[in-house]
């Protein structure tokens, strides 16, 4: 059955669509992470245009985020003080994201650069990750413990602010740095960032793993949001039915890869997303670097009606 | 005033009716247009099975039957032809192993759509520049770049632009058949894809002998996306800002409605 979908403005099949959702959000649950570094290249793999991918996948994250935002919220997991930081930084690099997306886009660049974020991202995170399984598979028995007064040059840095939640007292700017970075990669590649924010969070500021994970599912809300919003405003590239569809078939999943996850081992689980981000990763740079059956395309203009 | 003139009028009616009626249909026609005039003894008669396609979210391509009839001997060149538009066609490059879009040549007035059909070979009715006039063929279209080009590229390109319209069946290369069911009534079905453009089209009706045009019919036909996916399109589009919090809200509702609906479980 095909659905057309009206901001995409293409005809897809529903089941596909669904499938797509469902999948997404079983290895979401599974893994334990947003997905959306997933959902956006298989988006653009099955035809979706990547504008609409991008905006349509900022969208989503809000959908994904927020049960586990207030689960992690009713536990009193989430540090505002830090996460408001984050968001606060999240919502200028959303904001600059999205406009800098709209100029890409009018120069014709914009698919290139959607590749190439998720390249770089996959590659850097796949790789990371396979490392740290295979280490870990060997030195199983070995457990890494953080020292009481674990300091790097990050606590030096001044504008020091104390978080009672995550038991820290350190500088307020790299929370909002890091912000900034995941509200401009949430506006290029329509993530969450939670990928790349929680071991950032643990192993650069020192925030105990406890509150990190309702901490950053804060500031990817709110940054999600933002960056939908003013992906739809600007660029008019939010698709609700699509959002409707993938986020029934992610909730459903996600449920069941949760339960799924739970049967596996940690470095098991670790392995297999580092093979997964490697293969998507795989298959981006097959599509930039393999000749184009055709060299040529058509954008047209609407403004000359 | 106006009722002596209505009455001075009536009697005149009365007296010479039918030369008066003759007399006033003539002003009325000069009056008019001089087309009109031609109008009266027009030899081709057109319509179409629907003036309208609508795009709705089960929309998957349709056809349009074109009925005719002409009373003298000719053959019929039937354009189905697009909304114009400004098209930017962009080639890709190898730049740092990569393939990046580099080139770009913007074309203007180009049809988004164009079909073609004929009771016989297009070049075997008319002239070349007959063909070129009234844009008879894919390579007779008449569209410009918008800037000054070189023209190995600019001939590149708009081979190019052909190609890439064809492959997405928006032009269509082979010529559509006109089946007459006499010698004087004809029809002809014309396959409208489901990636059509919304927008205004034209079909242009030629009836031609011994190589000149005898007569030409223009029929409209609009395209436009109907029913829910037209009111998400338009308000996604002129509302940006109200759309954005709609679209907000809902991934909300969702997601934790989601949450809801499974921590029961």
């Amino acid at each position: 059955m095909d659905i057309y979908l009206p901001i995409a403005e293409l005809s897809t099949n529903l089941f596909v669509l669904l499938g797509l959702g469902l999948a997404v959000g079983f290895l979401s649950g599974m893994f334990g992470v947003g997905g959306g570094f997933l959902m956006t290249p298989l988006l653009i793999f099955i035809g979706i245009p990547a504008v609409v991918a991008v905006g349509t996948g900022t969208n989503l994250i809000v959908a994904s985020s927020i049960s586990g935002m207030i689960a992690h919220w009713r536990r009193g997991n989430v540090d505002f003080r830090m996460g408001s930081l984050l968001f606060c930084g999240g919502i200028v690099g959303s904001w600059l994201g999205v406009e800098l997306f709209k100029e890409l886009r009018e120069a014709g660049q914009i698919e290139l650069v959607i590749s190439l974020f998720y390249v770089i991202f996959l590659l850097v995170v796949g790789i990371l990750m396979g490392l740290e399984s295979t280490r870990a598979l060997f030195y199983q028995s070995r457990q890494i413990q953080r020292k009481a007064n674990y300091h790097t040059w990050i606590h030096g840095l001044p504008i020091k602010l104390r978080f009672r939640q995550s038991k820290l007292y350190v500088s307020a700017i790299p929370p909002v740095v890091i912000g900034f970075t995941m509200g401009l990669l949430a506006s290029f590649m329509g993530v969450g960032g939670g990928f790349i924010m929680v071991p950032v969070l643990i192993y650069l500021i020192g925030m105990p793993t406890a509150v990190v994970i309702g901490t950053s599912l804060l500031s990817i809300l709110v940054i999600s949001a933002m960056s939908s919003v003013a992906h739809a405003i600007s660029n008019q590239n939010v698709d609700i039915i699509l959002t409707l569809i993938l986020a029934v078939g992610a909730v459903i999943g996600a449920q069941y890869g949760t339960r799924f996850g739970l049967r596996l081992k940690a470095v098991q689980l670790r392995g297999l997303l580092a093979l997964m981000v490697l293969t998507v990763a795989g298959r981006l740079i097959f599509g930039l670097l393999n000749r184009p059956s055709e060299l040529f395309s058509i954008t047209v203009l609407e403004s000359s009606i | 005033m106006f009722a002596v003139m209505i009455i001075i009028n009536l009697r005149w009616l009365k007296r010479f009716w039918l030369t008066g009626l003759v007399g006033m249909f003539c002003v009325c026609l000069m009056s008019v247009d001089s087309k009109f005039v031609f109008a009266l003894n027009e030899p081709l008669h057109i319509d179409i099975s629907s003036k309208q396609i609508e795009i709705d979210s089960t929309f998957s391509g349709t056809s349009i039957l074109l009925f005719g009839a002409k009373d003298r001997p000719g053959d019929i060149i039937v354009i189905f032809r697009g909304p114009n538009k400004e098209m930017i066609m962009r080639r890709k490059e190898r730049k740092f192993g990569i393939w990046v879009n580099h080139e770009a040549i913007n074309f203007k007035n180009v049809p988004q759509f164009y079909a073609l059909a004929a009771s016989k070979k297009p070049e075997l009715l008319l002239e070349n520049k007959e063909l070129l006039k009234y844009e008879v063929g894919l390579n007779n279209l008449a569209f410009d770049a918008a800037r000054e080009i070189k023209d190995k590229n600019f001939k590149e390109f708009k081979t190019a632009l052909l190609r890439v319209q064809t492959a997405q069946d928006l032009f269509s290369s082979n010529l559509g058949q006109v089946n007459f069911i006499d010698d004087n009534l004809f029809r002809v079905t014309i396959d409208i894809p489901n990636n059509i453009p919304t927008g205004n089209y034209l079909i242009d009706t030629l009836l031609i002998s011994n190589g000149e045009l005898i007569s030409k019919k223009i029929t409209p036909l609009e395209v436009k996306k109907s029913g829910f996916s037209d009111q998400i399109w338009n308000f996604a589009n002129f509302n940006s800002e109200i759309y954005a919090f709609i679209a907000l809200f809902l991934s909300l509702i969702v997601g934790w409605l989601g949450s809801l609906a499974f921590r029961k479980l």
